[in-house]
């Protein structure tokens, strides 16, 4: 295809972005950041974790965007005895008494399948997070003695933050997969709180959801999509030593004189974001840059999806793990307050 | 911070101040440094040398000390170069000196030979008295000059009473020791 | 009608005589007190003189101060016009005559002059006797009197000179410490120019390429702006920036071309700066603003 069709391609599919996620935004409360960002994960074609409190909106944000992209939309919650076997079929016995053999969730659809959301991911078995890896890493996996591939799929997992027992860490590995890793709250603001608690609108999830347009979103396109914008965005040589700088201080945070109260730096972090993971970072900041209307990087695309994507794949020191939540925030704000641009 | 610099005045303000104190600063380290040296200088005052620069109050010393020499002489030349000087204060100071000197040298005449020394004594009462008005007219409550000059009044003899005591001599008659021509004329 | 006339005629008397009253000049002596005076007192008198219509103090024939007589000494005279017909006169007179005893003393008459409908006339103040009294007890002889001694030398106030010095000394370092408190040459207290650091690294640049120039002085603006803020400020922090330094919020339009210009140059590709050497100027012009509203914070 032509620079200039490529260039009209990225016009057109421009005001279909941004119309998914103002339709999104109508549906939910106080989520604008999240919106966005999983709305530049589905143009960077990147994984999502999203972390929160119960009730917050996770799953129904979930919803609106399968409902919005289109295409099949499969959920699964995690539980102890869930199997990798479980993802793929389910055996019973039928009405007329024989087993039977269905395909599970994520071969229900074939290769349709464009949202996969696995809830409560961290209390499933280590087991069961390799076959998401894979998924997630390849977008295919073996059953029934043949690979299967989902072209459009886009896994979002859902980690409970509050419980901590009976559960399954997630492994760096699979963790350095999520494009995001998104936090979810309930909003701040006093108005929307208020909004959420007494309009109506919000009560019900299923009629509240049928104001967004299915399919917004061709999702079959959005692959092929993905790879022009990350070339049609460019970086400046300034900017991508802006970037290389910020990869620079997730490992030597004390080098851009980063502190956090008195704890020595140099201790801090057993290892800084993979290369995979700023590549990832890129990833998202061009497709930040496309939404913004430009066909060029600026300081601003990469500081917005600095922490959602780069912050789960930084790995303190083990003495430090427990405190992670609560120091990984200020590393990545005492990363963004120094490290100057250009 | 934020609140001193606002309270602070503004920069030509504060220059201009610094520079003001400085100056005066330097002024009284030199007037300090001066006043050092000449208590030094009050603390012995027979060896002050005198210059056309030297301090009033350092003359005065240097003159009290001649006096308590027994040089009077020197003692009055040198009051009477800065008899003009100096405060009120200090010239009040002058002139009571310089009537002392005068009533000190009369005193022990009069008391002695009384009247015989009458032109001197009364010359010496007569400059001491000025002296020592002058001082009271620079300051009326100067105790001692007061009891001084009244004292000086007391020595003074009264016209009348000088009169009279000339006549009070040895010699019967006046005309016995006026010089004339011999008696019995060709 | 004969006891008519004589009405008439004592009016004509009272008025003549009140007439009379009225045309006599006279004058009252106020003292202290007459006596306990010594050698050296001064006296004062208060005289209050009335004059009648028409008449006024001939000033300039006034006593003047100077000696009255041979031990009375006439020192001050003022005088000041209460009223239209009164006048108040304050004498003073420092008396020099010694006394062996005490006795009595008289001073006498003063002249005060005046001029009423073109003719000079005098009015004199009463003689004033007070008693004088010796210093020196009467019994005791010449030769036993003990002359009070010789003034001493004063020291010379060496000791608050001092103190002068080092007040007005402490006085100027804290003026030069506020000083250099102002321009921030007190480290870790004085507060740190970088907007005239960065004016400075500009100015110096003057004989580079304007390209060079442009991204040094970009750069350099960015560093001070980061130095003021205490990290680096992007554009989405500008708000932030000028609720923390309400200083330079009269320059926000510029901040925000400046933001605009940074952008253009460091990260869009190709933007070609037609006249570098023009935005150099805007932007030495606009460092020397923020340097201007730096040193008024």
């Amino acid at each position: 295809m032509s620079s200039s069709g490529h260039d009209s391609l990225l016009a057109d599919w421009r005001p279909r972005a941004l119309a998914l996620e103002s339709s999104i935004k109508q549906c939910l409360i106080g989520m604008d950041g999240p919106i966005r960002h999983i709305t530049l994960a589905i143009f960077a074609r990147g994984h999502v974790m999203l972390e929160g409190d119960v009730g917050v909106g996770k799953t129904t944000l979930l919803r609106a965007v399968a409902r919005g992209i289109g295409g099949a939309y499969e959920r699964i919650e995690g539980t102890i005895d869930l199997m990798p076997n479980d993802l793929v079929y389910h055996t019973y016995i039928n009405e007329d008494g024989k087993p039977q053999v269905d395909p599970g969730p994520i071969l229900k659809h074939g290769p349709e399948l464009s949202v996969f959301f696995f809830n409560e991911v961290n209390r499933a078995r280590p087991q069961v997070h390799s076959l998401l890896l894979r998924v997630m890493a390849e977008r295919s996996v073996t059953a029934f003695n043949r690979e299967h591939f989902f072209p459009h799929l886009q896994v979002f997992a859902d980690r409970n933050r509050v419980e901590k027992e009976e559960t399954f860490e997630i492994p760096s590995a699979a963790r350095d997969r999520f494009l995001m890793e998104l936090h979810i709250e309930a909003p701040e603001d006093q108005a929307e709180r208020l909004e959420l608690m007494f309009n109506p609108r919000f009560h019900d999830v299923d009629k509240l959801l049928e104001s967004i347009e299915p399919g917004v979103l061709p999702y079959r396109e959005i692959a092929g999509l993905a790879p022009i914008i990350q070339e049609s965005v460019r970086a400046s040589d300034a900017l991508q030593q802006y970037a290389l700088a910020l990869w620079e201080a997730t490992r030597k945070p004390a080098a851009y004189d980063v502190a956090i109260g008195n704890l020595d730096m140099d201790q801090l972090i057993l290892a800084g974001a993979s290369a995979r993971g700023v590549s990832m970072m890129m990833r998202a900041a061009r497709v930040a840059a496309w939404l913004d209307g430009r066909d060029y990087l600026v300081p601003e695309d990469i500081r917005g999806v600095f922490r959602e994507t780069t912050a789960h794949r930084v790995f303190l020191h083990p003495v430090y793990e427990l405190r992670r939540s609560e120091l990984i925030g200020e590393l990545m704000t005492g990363i963004l307050n120094n490290v100057p641009a250009p | 911070m934020a609140f001193l610099k606002k309270l602070l005045p503004g920069t030509p303000v504060l220059g201009l101040a610094t520079l003001a104190f400085l100056g005066l600063a330097a002024y009284e380290g030199l007037e300090w440094s001066r006043f050092e040296r000449d208590n030094r200088a009050l603390a012995e005052p027979g060896r002050i040398t005198l210059t056309d620069d030297t301090d009033p109050e350092l003359v005065f010393a240097a003159a009290r000390a001649q006096a308590a020499r027994g040089n009077e002489q020197e003692a009055l030349r040198l009051y009477n170069t800065i008899i003009r000087e100096g405060t009120p204060e200090f010239r009040e100071r002058v002139h009571y000196n310089i009537a002392n000197l005068y009533l000190r040298e009369a005193a022990p005449l009069w008391n002695a030979v009384g009247v015989l020394e009458y032109a001197r004594v009364d010359t010496l009462v007569a400059l001491a008295k000025e002296s020592y008005r002058a001082a009271l007219r620079l300051n009326p409550d100067a105790w001692d000059a007061r009891y001084n000059l009244e004292y000086a009044h007391r020595i003074t003899p009264p016209p009348k009473e000088r009169a009279k005591s000339d006549f009070q001599g040895s010699k019967s008659s006046v005309f016995a020791t006026m010089p004339s021509l011999p008696g019995g004329g060709p | 009608m004969a006891l008519m006339r004589s009405i008439a005629l004592m009016l004509c008397l009272a008025a003549g005589a009140l007439r009379a009253e009225t045309a006599a000049p006279h004058l009252e002596l106020q003292a202290s007190r007459d006596f306990g005076y010594t050698l050296g007192s001064l006296i004062e008198h208060h005289l209050r003189l009335w004059l009648p219509d028409g008449a006024e103090l001939v000033t300039p024939l006034l006593p003047s101060p100077g000696a009255v007589n041979d031990w009375l000494d006439l020192r001050t005279l003022r005088w000041k016009q209460e009223s239209a017909h009164v006048v108040r006169i304050d004498v003073t007179y420092q008396v020099f005559k010694g006394v062996r005893d005490p006795e009595t003393a008289v001073i006498p008459p003063l002249a005060i002059a005046y001029r009423v409908g073109g003719t000079n006339a005098e009015i004199h103040t009463p003689e004033w006797s007070f008693g004088l009294i010796p210093m020196i007890p009467p019994a005791t002889p010449d030769d036993k009197v003990m002359l009070r001694g010789d003034a001493h030398e004063r020291q010379f106030p060496a000791r608050s000179a001092f103190y002068r010095f080092v007040g007005f000394l402490s006085a100027a370092a804290l003026g030069a410490l506020a000083l250099a408190f102002r321009f921030g040459l007190i480290p870790g207290l004085g507060r740190r120019r970088p907007f005239a650091d960065a004016c400075r690294r500009i100015a110096r640049l003057r004989s580079a390429s304007p390209d060079v120039r442009l991204d040094a002085g970009l750069r350099a603006i960015h560093e001070a702006l980061a130095k003021t803020h205490g990290k680096p400020v992007f554009p989405a922090m500008l708000d932030a920036f000028f609720e923390a330094r309400p200083v330079f919020a009269p320059l926000r339009a510029e901040f925000e071309a400046f933001f605009d210009a940074s952008q253009r140059h460091f990260f869009e590709p190709g933007a070609e700066e037609a006249d570098n050497s023009a935005h150099c100027q805007a932007l030495e012009g606009f460092c020397r603003r923020c340097a201007r509203l730096e040193r008024s914070a």
